[in-house]
């Protein structure tokens, strides 16, 4: 082999490169949030769920204005939606697909039940390093917490 | 069906093919490990393993003489204004040249085209290949750092500025990403450039459409999963860091479908890699006509096989001409004759 | 020889934007007179004890091929791309993306695709895919693989001659990919069966066995030069001499041999003599290595190194302290990228310094040698010369960079500060001709012959293109360069392209202004042609 000295270091670099996300865990991974975001929530999400066992899933989908499935994915669509219709089109309420009608309102709604800014939000933003700005504006359980 | 886009449709075909092999593997048959975790670290292996065997058998044949192009005034008298760039005289200026060609294709900027006005040939500039080309790659660089946000926890500050920046402009909600329409504006020039550019076209195999759809359907599949069919991140993530910590997992919350075709798409592109052009991302760096200084009177390329080879030496050409050259009354040089002789 | 078409007609058909119908690896070359060129006489090749083919041209049905040519042809890829990285990497990393498509000149001029850069090195890529790769014996076409056939061969004859080494699409091209290396190796593979040009071959001949390449004897030489000296004598009034294998001379002065002999090469060299006359430089010339450029270079590397050897053992024999290179392109590629390499190192020459100003040559200073633009350069600098430009004003006069001095070396400047010094009316060509976007004379690498005249117009039509648009606009009537072959092609290129055009080596001007000691007053230039205001005394 020819040119030792810059093919070695330049194969290090580009491994170095490519395994990125090996070596930086390695170092300072933070222990992860559990893996099935029920696990805490049942604790400090009190309306919905009755129990410290684990998520009632009937009483959840009967609470909330659609199924945790639907809101793990879409809540941002969902918000996105009832602020356009709220502040746009003046609309007061909304129409869940199973017919129950909701005030579409973060604060007054959502926040009702999922209280814990730290818990229920960031918990799952912070880890997939999601940004999230409702709380630019909306008085927000984060600044009760503080 | 036109012979010149035959090469086009058959990649084509590879592609259905390649985005079926998980909608049936996962979507029918639920071989979530297999494709969730066997065949990631198989192509993340097959990528590596593969690019360090094309260096090393780059690295395993010597560049035998020291060949520059250069593309500016040489170092020469000190009054004369060199360029730096285009003809390096020292390691840093051609660490400089690099830079240049690697990340900013200074040499695809200097494009230019060629017409033939009846018996006139006119140039223009032609940016626009060097564009596309810089759209798609500094866009696929960008993409594939935000990634990081996947696989590293806490989320390095670097990727959540870059993301910031990405969707400054907030386009559509979920943000668009900018990189991501970018990416695709290039990626579809550099196609239909393949495909209706006579001479581009005429160059081009099944071989060059391939990566490019491939990418295509990478980047596609991504922007679906981002705005309208959205996975489950929290959990995406979590069998992402458990990859990246060597302790793979299948989240029993579903992925979906559209994760797995994009997860193989990626690891398709990743194991192709090493056996194709696409390696011209790591072989630019060895390009003797852009990697060496142009110093040549300054400093000796050693050639490592160079080998004696037999010329006329001057005794044996005096011999030749001895009797013509004492006629013209030219000096004959007995002393050097012997001199040689005794060398050899 | 085939009628060469009027100037008018001969790219009529060319269309830049048009390919044919069938894709690439279906066309087959058709040795059409005018467009290829002959292949070499077997004695040749036997006197240098190389393979041939023996007695055969380009253009037979069979070509008498050895039997095992396909095992030899194999071999000799690999071991190409075992002993050098360029090829193997170029092989490998070409994603086609085309920018080098509309650079070459001989595409230019002939709208061929396979003089497209990128299908040019393709001929020999597709055969390594087809050859040695699984995948590509696989997916075949589809991944740009065919297998290695006799019709192959041939093609290779017909494309890998039908290159220049010039570079140009080498500038362009993001991975610097060299089109020049791929064919330098692939003449390299042919010559392996024996497969050579007459004209390319018949001058390495020559140098090997007598020193230069046209075969001119040492006291041909001499009578020659003194020739040469009767002209400046009846021009200036001077008796000059020429030191001619003088031992301890200061400096070894080693130009191409054309400039012995030829015209317009000859005025050059009164040129060079003027100015070191001029400035008194303690020199010699050698007929032993009496040829700078270097034939063997247009065939094999190893050929380029067995001509070249004279000059450094010629330098040590006169006990020179360094060496001095005249005007030419691929002599100097050679020299500058080459010779240090094969050569050195030159512990025996000393750094470069100029006994005038004093000036070292502290680029050359490992391989002691110096193009003879930069030692003039250095001279103009310092005012060490005396000169009247007005000698010149006869002249509208342009610059052609040749392909290997500007991208095999990089020298721009200093052949323009020249011009500039020694002349009034300078014009550039339009830029993206220019510098290191260069187009070829359209002959280079030893393609030159009479038979392929078609094709050397066509290639050279870029470069006329832009001549003419000078011509025209500013009515430049002189190309200068700084090469041997242009100054044996380009006369021809302009006669037929833009006739009104001389060309001229820039050390011919630099002679014509030069005013030296003692000289009578001149009322023409080296030409005898009459200068400005003079025209009545001639």
């Amino acid at each position: 082999m020819y040119n030792v000295d810059k093919v070695i270091p330049g194969i290090l670099i580009l491994v170095l490169f490519l395994t990125t996300p090996i070596w930086l865990n390695l170092t300072n991974l933070k222990a992860l949030p559990p893996s099935d975001p029920h696990v805490g929530q049942a604790r400090m999400c009190t309306t919905c769920h009755v129990s410290e066992a684990g998520p009632d899933e009937a009483a959840m989908s009967e609470r909330c204005v659609a199924d945790t499935k639907y809101m793990r994915g879409y809540h941002m669509k969902l918000l996105d939606e009832w602020r356009d219709k709220k502040i746009r089109k003046m609309e007061v309420n909304y129409k869940s697909p199973d017919g129950k009608i909701y005030v579409m309102s973060l604060q007054r709604t959502c926040l009702k039940c999922h209280n814990d800014y730290h818990n229920f939000c960031d918990r799952c933003h912070q880890f997939t390093g999601v940004n999230l700005d409702c709380f630019n504006c909306h008085i927000s359980v984060k600044e009760e917490k503080k | 069906m036109n012979s010149r886009y035959n090469d086009f449709f058959f990649s084509l075909l590879i592609i259905a093919a390649l985005i079926l092999i998980p909608m049936i593997g996962v979507g029918v048959l639920g071989l979530k490990f297999l494709f969730g975790v066997i065949i990631p670290y198989g192509a993340l292996a097959v990528f590596i393993i593969g690019l360090i065997y094309r260096m090393v058998n780059w690295a395993r044949s010597p560049q035998p003489f020291k060949i520059p192009t250069t593309c500016g005034q040489q170092k020469s008298l000190p009054w004369i204004k060199r360029s730096r760039l285009e003809s390096p005289a020292s390691t840093f200026e051609v660490g400089l040249r690099m830079f240049f060609e690697v990340f900013l294709f200074r040499s695809l900027f200097r494009n230019l085209r060629a017409d033939l006005e009846g018996k006139k040939l006119i140039y223009g500039s032609a940016k626009f290949l060097w564009l596309g080309a810089m759209l798609f790659h500094l866009g696929f660089l960008i993409i594939i750092l935000r990634h990081l946000r996947f696989f590293v926890y806490p989320v390095p500050e670097f990727v959540n500025i870059l993301e910031k920046v990405d969707g400054f402009f907030q386009i559509s909600f979920p943000t668009l990403y900018l990189s991501d329409l970018l990416i695709l504006l290039g990626l579809s020039f550099l196609l239909l450039r393949r495909l209706f550019d006579a001479k581009v076209n005429y160059i081009s195999y099944a071989s060059d459409y391939f990566p490019l759809l491939l990418i295509i359907s990478i980047v596609i599949t991504g922007i679906l999963m981002r705005v309208i069919i959205k996975p489950d991140i929290f959990a995406i993530k979590h069998y992402a860091i458990k990859l990246a910590t060597f302790k793979p997992i299948i989240p029993e919350a579903p992925l979906g479908v559209l994760f797995y075709v994009h997860l193989f798409l990626v690891s398709s592109l990743a194991m192709y890699f090493p056996f194709s052009k696409l390696v011209h991302m790591i072989g630019v760096f060895f390009s003797p006509t852009r990697n060496m200084a142009n110093d040549n009177r300054m400093k000796r390329h050693v050639n490592p096989w160079d080998y004696p080879v037999k010329y006329t030496t001057y005794a044996e050409w005096q011999e030749k001409f001895r009797d013509v050259m004492e006629e013209a009354g030219m000096p004959i040089d007995e002393e050097w004759v012997k001199e040689a002789q005794k060398q050899t | 020889m085939s009628k060469l078409p009027k100037p008018e007609d001969l790219i009529k058909d060319v269309n830049l934007h048009k390919m044919p119908a069938q894709p690439w690896m279906d066309v087959k070359p058709e040795f059409k007179a005018g467009r290829y060129l002959y292949a070499v006489e077997p004695q040749v090749m036997e006197d240098l004890g190389k393979p041939h083919l023996g007695k055969w041209q380009p253009y037979d049905e069979k070509w008498p091929l050895p039997e095992d040519w396909k095992e030899r042809i194999l071999k000799a890829i690999r071991d190409r791309m075992e002993r050098f990285r360029s090829f193997k990497l170029f092989m490998d990393i070409c994603v086609r993306c085309g920018a080098c498509a509309d650079k070459c000149h001989y595409f230019l001029g002939s709208g061929d695709p396979k003089n497209m850069p990128v299908l040019r090195a393709e001929l020999i890529r597709s055969i390594i895919k087809g050859e040695f790769s699984f995948f590509g014996k696989l997916f075949g076409r589809l991944a740009g693989a065919r297998p290695l056939t006799e019709e192959v061969i041939k093609e290779w004859y017909y494309y890998f001659y039908q290159c220049t080494e010039c570079r140009r699409c080498s500038v362009f091209c993001p991975y610097g990919i060299d089109t020049a290396e791929v064919t330098i190796i692939m003449r390299e593979i042919l010559h392996e069966l024996g497969i050579a040009l007459d004209w390319a071959m018949k001058p390495v001949r020559f140098s090997h066995f007598i020193g230069n390449h046209i075969g001119l004897q040492p006291h041909t030489i001499k009578e020659n030069i003194e020739f040469l000296l009767g002209d400046i004598a009846e021009i200036t009034g001077l008796n000059i001499e020429v030191p001619i294998n003088k031992k301890g001379a200061e400096v070894l002065f080693v130009t191409p041999s054309a400039d012995f002999f030829a015209e317009p090469g000859i005025y050059t060299f009164m040129g060079y003599v003027l100015l070191f006359h001029h400035i008194g430089l303690d020199y010699t010339i050698s007929t032993y290595a009496s040829e700078g450029g270097n034939f063997g270079f247009f065939n094999t590397l190893e050929l380029a190194k067995k001509l070249h050897g004279k000059i450094y053992e010629e330098a040590k024999r006169l006990k020179v302290k360094w060496i001095i290179g005249g005007e030419c392109g691929h002599m100097w590629r050679v020299w500058h990228q080459y010779h240090n390499t094969w050569f050195g190192p030159f512990d025996y020459l000393e750094v470069p310094k100029s006994p005038i100003t004093g000036t070292v040559f502290d680029h050359a200073r490992d391989h002691k040698a110096v193009h003879i633009c930069e030692f003039t350069a250095d001279l103009i600098a310092h005012g060490k010369l005396n000169i009247d430009p007005s000698r010149n004003d006869h002249l509208v006069i342009t610059f052609h960079d040749s392909c290997n001095t500007s991208r095999g070396m990089g020298i721009f400047e200093e052949p323009r500060f020249i011009i500039k010094n020694v002349c009034n009316n300078f014009v550039e060509m339009p830029e993206n001709t220019i510098r290191e976007k260069t187009f070829c004379c359209g002959s280079g690498s030893g393609l030159n012959a009479d038979e392929y005249m078609e094709m050397r117009m066509r290639g050279g039509f870029p470069r006329a293109n832009a001549v003419e648009f000078v011509h025209k606009n500013y009515g430049v009537n002189t190309l200068s360069c700084i090469c041997a072959i242009d100054r044996a092609v380009l006369p021809t290129l302009m006669k037929y392209w833009v006739p009104g055009v001389e060309v001229a080596g820039v050390h011919e001007l630099v002679g014509n202004a030069l005013i030296m000691e003692g000289e009578k007053k001149r009322t023409t230039d080296l030409r005898y042609r009459p200068l400005k205001g003079m025209e009545e005394e001639v």
